[in-house]
């Protein structure tokens, strides 16, 4: 992505809102404003009418109350009017959509049902008191960073976002780049429809994620964090800028923290409405107020990244373990969880669960206690559960007892954890339908960068949506495919074909009609 | 140690900075990877995926994917450039690409051009296709610019377009629009070209794989029967440019992609304005005033008319009462036969050049501090420079591929300051942009030497090696109030200091000026200063340094060079000094007189006072681009004898005698000097127009008929004559120039020089002299009755006075002279944007359009001068330089007001 906008966007302050930044950007010229301005859901010129969003978001889908939402929301409101949002992570009911950009429920408002399924809970345990805070942050800012760093090593932590990327080995290669700007970033754009735990986090435990930034900023050298929002959380945000300020005023940001030397500030910034922010590369550049799209790599954001400064981006969760492991040693949290997945893991179960809510499980729990213990089974007669969201796995029931909570696990199976959100997939949901969702979130969420991404999911949607007058050709689907998940640019254009290759792997029977066998 | 790694189990050695597929480029050609979204002069963007390559760490080893675009090889990494898998992931990858591009290639504008053809051959079609998405973009294609065109139905969305405009030009003018798969490239807010802030460079062109953006001319290069190298005649940037022809018919130009100056980048002037050549307007005939009427006649005729008229003068009047006006549009050649004409034929120094109006005060400036008139650094040190000055130029419009150099340069970072009335493209890149008065460059400069002095700032070690006069100079400055200064050019102090600092503290700085230095009643003065500058901060004689003159045409350097200045000749040897007139005497084989002969002001004066009989014109419309122009008009037609060298019936030619038509720089060989002092080859491209000579043919023939033996015009020729007569050009020769030419001083065994006054100064010392500044008379006479400062420029569209670029299609973009304003004396003269406005000088009046814009502070005017229909240099004053003569266009006072055409 263009070094010479990135040298430009540094030239004005960060900003709040995405907006904000793109209209203080005025060197980089009204075609890159325009652009960038587009590519978002909530700033995108010819939807400024749209007064209401209504989530097309995977867990929505499922619960089949979405027409039931419109068909209510039309008696006051012009069908030009309603535009779409990809989740507001209210999965656990379903009712939520957005009215001017608020959140507004149809039926239900009920909090997110939370439980660590834990005696000593990493992330989902008591708020942290100021005192126990301020003794953490003092005790990190008195630690050398290397020693900090080796704590991280030894806890093994690997990324929650989806990758499972060693969180020690980004800060290491960031610690050892030299420039006297860096900047550490905290993945707030929890994109994938179905999960809710990042949300949950950044509206409850705040101090955690600001902790973990804190710590992570001090072990790489960066003087300034950045906590990235989706703009379909406004409560999110909302909360994250009270606890800054409190945090500010409390002396736990700012110049000279504590009086140890470090100085380190904080700044949310909320999203606009696109799925693919939360890729990292496209993350930095939302940031920057250009165009959110994939760039190359290398070179990789611990090298070069914001402003085309070293830069470090972890997800929520995985950020929020910090203070677990800072406090209580990396060992401690080493203990926990398998060999090559330590600490926890949280899960967010939709809807059509008995009990729907965020889960703190240790990793290694096997699938089977999740959805029978804490979710306390199935609401609706189901026959798969997707895993991770749009990039994570499709699993079918009789295979949930072969799974556990960790990497190793899904990893065995040729399946992906990702962000732990579980979807039930209902009995009647047509299996092809379901493709064809995959294939339409692809194509509207892609950044538009690379061929296979953009192309290969438009004309992979194509071939689906037609499929019950023309069958698929089976050759053509698996070598489009094998194009889209070998040579895209990032993770969405490469991992769809993974979802809907375990369904056509898990579901042959029910598929068949729609697929032809070349001759 | 060689980095090794294994293309096809083959070793070959990779360099820092390969990916795996410019190394495998380099060794194994174009064809081996195949590509759609990579240019070698562009960041890899990733975009097409086709370049997929398989990666192992050992030979057949378990092979991974990788895109060979923007991933590096690694030492003993095996790759591989071809397998099944990699020909099945390219086949659909191409598939999926050719269904948003159709192939409609029987009208196509593309022509060689086009890569998705070569690249089809390469990889070849699957054994299915998807159908074309429909087409989705509206108002797609695009055809109301002048020379650009799109169609953005046909594009692969390679990124290419948008990365050129962006690393090349910086102008960021495209982008994408939308995301996922309504993604498209839009220009500005999804305009047209035309409407965007698009600048015509046509760098989107060239990189372009499709014919989503094309131009008017590319689809005629296919029919050319060849392609001449030659140098481009606007500025005095020098860019290469590429020109394809058929015959005698121009089909298109490009930059030459290898050239040292400009790497295959032009500009809208370069690249696309150049259909003036064979516009009808050309004059294609001698023509003499018979009856007041001027009439074509045969090139006889005319040379005999010519011939009788200068030999009768210089019997009546002697030789001085005849003058000649070199152009600095001429080439070196031309330029030096000239000024022989007039100094060994015709026996006066009665010689000048258009530089007198432009950078006459860098040349004399300069000379006095260095000792050499000429910049002192090469352009290509922007790259390596840690501060860049920028006073009195606006490069990203008169000097667009430097501009885009320097602007690229700022916004990575490396500072920049600007010193100028008008808030330039590069002024909002810069880190300080000090907007002073215009006239008052002393003030701030003075400003600049009492906060270096003051804040200890001076390289005193480099002033006591290599300068002289620092203590008086010293003295003077810290006489100074910087508050008055800062009174007087309306800057803060603040601001003068900060950016001082950036300047002197920085390891290198370099400086570059424009006319907004020289054309000024203290032009000379304020060149000297700037020279200064750079001396006290030790910014002289290194790499990253120095001064920089941007030179506004394509050969004022070497016009110079060449002698066309009536008190130094070829080489800028004194003539009045006896050894230096013996010694051009001895080589021209003619006596030569000694006394210093008439500048152009002084040239038009003494016609108007009877004192100028004969005044022969090379290429220069001075009665459009000189001040009081009127007062020109009148001087001109008091002449016995005017003979006017042209391509076309311009403002001077209506008043001519006789007229000689010239030939273009398409049509001659010879060569330019650009402004960092590179001497680079003209390439005849066509033939010259029917009727038509080359300048450099006129004068050898008119040489020969007053009794000259001159040979024939032949550069090659010419060229070995000047490299004995001027010193630094001893070793030029016009094979050793090669395609990217050679920075003067050659030495005799042909080594160029890229930086001066490495170890000394030519003068010997460096010179430190102070100057104070003084209001311009035409300020304190006239500031009451006219309150406003209007100072004059050119544009990016045009050229000067428009004589080429106003036959072109460059008149679709801007047609007429604009005045800009600021809001809040528009808003006192309830002055409206786009109204008409009268302003009026001491000297005349004229009715201009008005753009109110805050690019201009409150009491500041600027407008160009290109159309003869607005003559803004009827309101110029004839003030000038007293050094130089160099005319004070830069500040006329004027009054403005809103025009109704009922008045």
């Amino acid at each position: 992505m263009s070094e010479n906008l990135s040298f430009l966007a540094k030239r004005t302050a960060l900003q709040s809102r995405i907006e904000d930044k793109i209209n203080k950007n005025s060197l980089l010229g009204t075609a890159n404003d325009y652009g960038a301005k587009s590519f978002y859901d909530f700033l995108r010129p010819e939807d400024k009418n749209k007064k209401i969003h209504l989530c097309s978001g995977t867990a929505c889908l499922m619960s089949g109350k979405v027409d039931e939402i419109k068909r209510k929301i039309l008696k006051d409101f012009k069908e030009e009017e309603i535009g779409e949002v990809n989740c507001l992570g209210h999965c656990f009911h379903n009712n939520a959509y957005f009215e001017n950009f608020q959140l507004n429920f149809h039926e239900s408002s009920e909090d997110i049902h939370h439980l660590a399924q834990l005696e000593s809970p990493i992330l989902l345990g008591q708020s942290l008191s100021i005192q126990e805070l301020h003794d953490a942050i003092k005790y990190a800012l008195e630690q050398d960073p290397s020693h900090l760093l080796n704590e991280m090593t030894t806890s093994g932590l690997r990324g929650r976002g989806g990758a499972g990327f060693p969180m020690a080995t980004k800060l290491e290669i960031c610690q050892n780049t030299p420039s006297s700007e860096k900047y550490i970033i905290v993945n707030g754009d929890e994109g994938d429809p179905g999960s809710y735990s990042d949300r949950f986090l950044l509206e409850n435990r705040p101090d955690l994620i600001l902790f973990g930034l804190l710590v992570s900023g001090y072990i790489i050298g960066a003087q300034t964090g950045i906590v990235y929002i989706r703009g379909e959380y406004p409560k999110a945000q909302e909360v994250m800028n009270t606890v800054i300020e409190n945090w500010r005023e409390l002396g736990f940001l700012g110049e000279n923290i504590m009086a140890k030397g470090h100085h380190f500030d904080v700044i949310a910034v909320q999203g606009a409405g696109s799925y693919v922010c939360g890729e990292e590369t496209a993350l930095i550049a939302s940031i920057e107020g250009k165009r959110p799209e994939v760039s190359v790599r290398p070179p990789y954001p611990s090298t070069k990244g914001l402003f085309n400064k070293p830069t470090v981006v972890n997800n929520v969760e995985t950020i929020a373990n910090l203070y677990s492991i800072i406090t209580k040693t990396g060992y401690h949290f080493s203990q926990i969880g398998t060999t090559f997945s330590t600490g926890t893991k949280l899960i967010s179960l939709s809807s059509l669960f008995n009990k729907p809510g965020v889960y703190e499980v240790e990793m290694g729990t096997p699938l089977e206690y999740v959805i029978n213990n804490c979710g306390k089974g199935l609401k609706v007669e189901g026959k798969a559960i997707q895993v991770g969201g749009p990039l994570g796995s499709i699993i079918p029931l009789g295979m949930l007892h072969e799974l556990h909570i960790d990497f190793e696990s899904f990893e065995k199976h040729g399946l992906t954890l990702g962000h732990g959100s579980m979807i039930l997939i209902p009995k009647q949901f047509p299996m092809i339908k379901l493709i064809e969702h995959l294939f339409e979130f692809t194509k509207n969420e892609s950044c538009g960068k690379c061929v296979p991404c953009r192309l290969g999911s438009a004309q992979g949607h194509n071939l689906i949506k037609n499929s019950n007058h023309k069958k698929v050709s089976q050759s053509i689907f698996s070598e489009l495919l094998e194009t889209m998940e070998m040579t895209s640019l990032c993770g969405l254009g490469g991992s769809i074909p993974l979802s809907v290759h375990n369904i056509l792997q898990y579901f042959p029977q029910e598929l068949k009609p729609y697929f032809e066998e070349d001759k | 140690m060689k980095k090794i790694a294994y293309i096809d189990n083959i070793p070959f050695p990779f360099q820092d900075g390969d990916t795996i597929l410019t190394f495998a480029k380099r060794h194994l050609g174009d064809d081996l990877i195949p590509t759609l979204c990579h240019d070698p002069k562009l960041k890899p963007i990733g975009s097409c995926r086709l370049c997929q390559v398989e990666v192992s760490t050992k030979k057949d080893g378990e092979k991974t994917l990788l895109a060979s675009c923007h991933n590096t090889p690694q030492v003993g990494q095996y790759i591989y450039s071809s397998s099944s898998r990699i020909e099945r992931l390219r086949k659909h990858l191409l598939e999926l690409i050719l269904s948003e591009h159709r192939l409609e290639c029987s009208h196509c504008d593309k022509g060689e051009l086009c890569e998705v053809l070569p690249t089809i051959k390469q990889i070849g079609r699957a054994h299915f296709h998807y159908p074309h998405l429909t087409p989705k973009i509206a108002n797609a294609k695009d055809s109301e610019h002048p020379y650009l065109r799109s169609d953005m139905d046909q594009c692969i969305h390679c990124y290419r377009c948008i990365q050129a405009c962006d690393e090349i030009q910086g102008q960021f003018a495209l982008s994408m629009a939308g995301r996922g798969i309504e993604t498209k490239v839009i220009k500005g807010q999804d305009q047209n070209f035309s409407d965007s802030e698009c600048v015509s460079c046509g760098a989107c062109v060239l990189t372009c794989p499709t014919n989503a953006i094309t131009d008017i001319f590319q689809s005629q290069e296919k029919l050319a029967d060849k392609t001449t190298r030659t140098i481009c005649t606007y500025c005095g940037v020098g860019c290469n440019l590429d020109v394809s022809s058929r015959g005698d018919e121009i089909l298109s130009i490009r930059g030459s992609k290898d050239s040292e100056v400009n790497q295959g980048h032009a500009c809208i002037k370069g690249r696309y304005a150049f259909r003036f050549y064979n516009h009808p307007d050309r004059l294609k005939s001698p023509m003499i005033r018979k009856n007041g009427e001027l009439k074509n006649v045969d090139w006889d005729e005319a040379y005999d008319f010519i011939i009788a008229k200068i030999k009768s003068i210089k019997n009546q009047y002697g030789a001085d009462a005849i003058a000649g006006i070199s152009s600095a549009r001429c080439t070196n050649e031309e330029n030096y036969l000239m000024q022989k004409l007039m100094r060994a034929v015709i026996g006066t120094n009665n010689i000048d050049g258009c530089a007198r109006v432009c950078h006459a005060p860098t040349a004399l400036g300069m000379q006095r501090i260095f000792g050499t008139g000429a910049a002192t650094n090469s352009v290509e040190e922007i790259a390596i420079t840690d501060c860049m000055l920028i006073i009195g130029a606006n490069p990203t419009c008169s000097h667009p591929v430097t501009g885009a150099k320097i602007k690229q340069a700022a916004i990575k970072g490396t500072p920049l300051i600007v010193i100028d009335p008008f808030k330039s493209e590069l002024a909002k890149f810069a880190d300080y942009h000090l907007q002073l008065r215009p006239g008052t460059n002393i003030a701030l400069l003075n400003m600049m030497f009492y906060y270096i002095i003051k804040e200890q700032l001076v390289d005193t070690d480099f002033i006591n090696h290599r300068c002289e006069g620092l203590d008086d100079f010293r003295q003077d400055i810290l006489k100074h109030d910087p508050d008055e200064l800062a009174k007087i050019c309306g800057v803060p102090k603040k601001k003068v200091l900060a950016a001082t600092q950036l300047y002197a503290k920085a390891k290198q700085a370099m400086c570059f000026h424009g006319l907004g230095i020289t054309e000024h009643s203290q032009g000379t003065l304020a060149v000297m200063l700037v020279a200064q500058l750079a001396m006290i901060t030790g910014n002289i004689g290194k790499p990253g340094s120095g001064v920089n003159p941007m030179r506004g045409q394509n050969n004022v350097q070497g016009c110079a060079d060449m002698g066309v200045q009536p008190h130094q000749g070829a080489g800028y040897l004194d003539i009045t000094d006896p050894i230096i007139q013996a010694r051009y005497e001895e080589f021209y084989g003619s006596p030569l007189s000694p006394k210093v002969g008439l500048t152009i002001p002084e040239m038009t004066d003494a016609a108007g006072k009877d004192k100028l009989k004969a005044l022969w014109l090379v290429g220069e419309d001075i009665a459009q681009t000189e001040p009081n122009a009127k007062k020109v008009k009148t001087d001109l037609l008091n002449l016995e004898l005017l003979i006017v060298q042209d391509l076309f019936m311009n403002e001077t030619a209506k008043l001519a005698t006789v007229i000689l038509p010239a030939a273009s720089f398409f049509e001659k060989s010879g060569t330019f000097t650009n402004a960092e002092r590179r001497i680079q080859r003209v390439n005849q491209v066509i033939r010259p127009l029917t009727g038509t000579k080359s300048d450099g043919q006129i004068i050898v023939e008119i040489m020969n008929l007053l009794g000259y033996p001159q040979k024939d015009y032949h550069p090659e020729i010419m060229l070995k004559e000047i490299s004995q007569i001027v010193p630094f050009f001893a070793g030029v020769t016009w094979e050793g120039l090669g395609d990217n030419g050679k920075q003067w001083p050659v030495s005799s065994s042909g080594q160029e020089t890229k930086v001066l006054h490495q170890q000394s100064f030519t003068r010997g010392k460096g010179l430190f002299k102070s100057a104070q500044f003084q209001e311009s008379k035409e300020i304190d006479h006239n500031k009451k009755d006219y309150p406003f400062i209007l100072t004059t420029v050119r544009d990016l569209i045009h050229y000067n006075c428009g004589a080429m670029t106003r036959r072109t299609e460059n008149t679709q973009l801007s047609n007429e002279d604009i005045v800009l304003i600021n809001p809040k004396d528009a808003n006192e003269k309830r002055i409206c944007d786009g109204d008409r406005v009268k302003i009026c000088s001491k000297r005349g009046e004229i009715i201009l359009t008005a753009n109110v814009s805050d690019t201009v502070k409150k009491g500041i005017l600027r407008t160009t001068f290109h159309f003869p229909e607005n003559m803004v240099n009827f309101l110029t004053s004839d003030i000038s330089d007293p050094d130089t003569l160099c005319p004070e266009y830069k500040v006329t006072a004027v009054q403005i007001e809103a025009y109704h055409r009922t008045q």
